[in-house]
């Protein structure tokens, strides 16, 4: 009658409940880098449009030798350097916000395809959440995740607007304002580069976060069919 | 009384008891399970209804596995280790073992 049996088999079912844990774990992962993209997004829109502000401060307040007066306006028009220094910071800003949704998405299909980015955290026995509380917990943090990109993408336009606005600005400069090119640069830009980049963008955060809730939902359904046919095979009922 | 079960605690329950070296006292069982009293107390009446689990031969409070209860556990460790990919854990349960 006895089943006993010493040997390494007690290890093989801990890793799988380890295993299942990675996509608690993945998930986490996931909300701490969508709201990295969202604070980096929101970032860059304030810097960029704070950049404007820095570039009529400088215009205003610190005039160098270099700059032009704009006839029509009366206004000092700042040096070329004054661009950089006031735009870099918004630059800075969306390049990481990028990265980091690039490297949330690498991070994502790690986790798809059950390579853990490292090793699993020890839980004590009094944090080890059943399967389906770590679920729920899940698509709780995956939905907010979303949510979160999401609303990242709309900050990141108006940064890459601004920073569009700013090279108009730039070539104006550079022209000293006889440029009739630059309103016609501000809309190639726009919807040449900014409206593709963007949905690009769009396009990464829903594959992401898409791609991991597709995974999620798999798990569920190949567990629930388990539990089904566990049920079915041994207590002689599906439920 | 338990409603939809959870796989994954019947699973150490089973599990607990495959390794164990010998028939295994209620609170060695829970401790090697990893459970809290209350589940581990539910599961466990479960587990017996269902004749995985029997008291050992001319004791009271022993617990030994059944032929029942091995087929169990192997089709419940393999069938996670297959949704959850494979583990580091030693080869599959032996068909064999306990019969």
């Amino acid at each position: 009658m006895r089943a006993a049996a010493p040997g390494p088999d007690r290890s093989r079912m801990v890793g799988v409940v380890d295993a299942s844990r990675a996509i608690l774990d993945g998930a986490q992962d996931l909300a701490r880098r969508s709201r990295r993209v969202s604070w980096l997004a929101w970032g860059s829109f304030y810097a960029a449009y704070g950049g404007f502000l820095v570039l009529v401060l400088l215009g205003l307040f610190f005039p160098v030798p270099g700059s032009v007066t704009n006839g029509s306006s009366g206004l000092s028009v700042p040096p070329l350097w004054a661009y950089l220094v006031s735009f870099a910071p918004a630059g800075l800003l969306l390049v990481a916000a990028v990265r980091e949704l690039f490297a949330a998405r690498a991070a994502s299909r790690a986790v798809i395809r059950g390579v853990s980015p490292g090793p699993a955290r020890p839980r004590g026995p009094d944090e080890r959440p059943g399967w389906t509380q770590q679920v729920v917990e899940s698509q709780k943090l995956l939905t907010n995740a979303k949510v979160e990109v999401d609303w990242s993408i709309l900050p990141i336009a108006g940064c890459l607007l601004g920073l569009d606005g700013a090279v108009g600005l730039v070539v104006e400069t550079a022209t000293a304002g006889s440029a009739s090119l630059v309103p016609f640069l501000g809309v190639v830009l726009g919807l040449g580069f900014v409206c593709p980049f963007v949905y690009l963008l769009y396009r990464i955060g829903q594959q992401w976060i898409g791609g991991f809730q597709q995974h999620l939902d798999r798990q569920v359904r190949e567990v629930s069919a388990l539990e089904a046919e566990f049920l079915w095979r041994f207590a002689g009922s599906p439920a | 009384m338990i409603g939809r079960p959870d796989v994954f605690v019947i699973g150490r329950l089973l599990e607990a008891m495959s390794t164990a070296p010998g028939p295994i006292r209620r609170t060695p069982l829970q401790q090697r399970a990893g459970l809290n009293y209350t589940v581990f107390q539910r599961y466990l009446e479960y587990l017996v209804r269902l004749g995985f689990v029997v008291a050992a031969p001319g004791t009271d409070d022993l617990l030994e596995l059944t032929p029942k209860g091995v087929d169990a556990h192997r089709f419940l460790a393999d069938g996670l280790a297959r949704i959850f990919g494979p583990v580091d854990g030693g080869p599959a349960v032996p068909s064999e073992r306990g019969r």
